[in-house]
């Protein structure tokens, strides 16, 4: 594989895959917000959301803070500084791969 | 527009979507701000009729709008709650949200002050506030200004799209603007109105149109809130 696309095989495949990179991405674009706010805003189901959120945690770009609102249960994300870096430079490298390909794209059809 | 996520990809207009939603999700709780565009309309038709005092605010007025906006404060409330158990609750970065909320304020205030300032001058002992209302006056451009630049650097920092509340500050900055500038775009419109007297003038052409702005614009972020969410998904 050549030109941009193996720029796109290494980008970090955690961050890339589409369910994480829209939960990292409303993080990013928040301080803080909670479990429900999540799923409706991703679309994803309860379950789905929770294995995302878990490998997320594992790599130490997302922060989940559990408590209670009187005697409801309350779960509350956020974006380490970490995520933020990594997902900044992931949206920064499809940037690059968007203006990379369509000159190599161009470049092919001429 | 779309509903959900697409289950193939994730490309930049989604991330534009949701960017957008995350910075705009407080002021697209539209029904939150349906009272007050209602109140507002209702302040300004009422200026309209004949039996309405040709002061700006007489106290008894003043007290009925005090009252208004109060009840608009209270039920804001439940609709709050509402609004969060069914599509969750989040906090904004820093303290954009605080910001925009005291420039508005801060506007607003400064065009009522601007308001009673071209309204007939009431004796002392009705409004003991003129030294803060020519205060006021004296910083209603720059507020004004202010105000301009965020909502400038808000659409530009949501990816470039115009929520109905944004449009109704824009409305308002430039109007507030030709205000200060001396001309009435509506009131010389009005002014020709047999049921309109030239003291309820500014007034009138001011809430009214506030009033309508706020009502539908209200209507429309909710509607579009409810289109940028997804319905809950269940596992399967």
């Amino acid at each position: 594989m050549t030109g941009p696309f193996a720029e796109l095989a290494e980008a970090d495949r955690l961050i890339h895959e589409p369910a994480r990179l829209s939960i990292l991405t409303v993080l990013s674009a928040s301080e803080r917000v909670d479990f429900l706010f999540l799923r409706r805003l991703t679309g994803l189901s309860k379950g789905n959301l929770s294995s995302h959120l878990s490998k997320l945690e594992a790599a130490e770009l997302v922060a989940v803070t559990k408590t209670f609102q009187g005697k409801v249960p309350a779960t509350h994300l956020s974006i380490t500084p970490k995520g933020r870096k990594a997902v900044e430079r992931h949206w920064k490298r499809l940037e690059e791969f968007r203006a990379s390909s369509s000159k190599w794209l161009k470049r092919e059809q001429d | 527009m779309q509903t959900s996520l697409p289950t193939q990809g994730f490309g930049s207009d989604d991330a534009r979507r949701l960017r957008f939603v995350v910075t705009y999700f407080p002021l697209l709780q539209g029904l939150r701000f349906l009272p007050l565009g209602l109140l507002l309309s209702a302040w300004g038709v009422w200026l309209c009729l004949p039996f309405a005092s040709p002061r700006l605010l007489r106290p008894v007025e003043l007290t009925v709008v005090g009252v208004g906006f109060l009840a608009v404060m209270i039920v804001a409330v439940p609709i709050g709650r509402w609004y969060r158990r069914e599509f969750g609750d989040m906090r904004q970065r820093g303290s954009t949200l605080m910001l925009v909320v005291s420039l508005v304020a801060l506007a607003m205030a400064a065009g009522y002050a601007y308001l009673h300032g071209h309204a007939p001058r009431p004796p002392p002992h009705e409004v003991p506030t003129a030294a803060i209302v020519n205060g006021l006056r004296g910083i209603a451009p720059w507020a004004l200004l202010v105000l301009g630049a965020v909502c400038a650097g808000l659409w530009s920092h949501s990816g470039r799209v115009l929520t109905s509340a944004l449009v109704e500050a824009v409305v308002c900055v430039a109007y507030g603007l030709a205000l200060l500038l001396g001309a009435s775009p509506f009131c010389a419109l009005l002014g020709a109105a047999p049921f309109l007297s030239q003291a309820h003038c500014v007034a009138v052409s001011v809430l009214v149109p506030l009033g309508f702005l706020a009502t539908l614009g209200s209507i429309l972020d909710h509607r579009l809130l409810l289109r940028m969410f997804a319905p809950l998904a269940e596992d399967e």
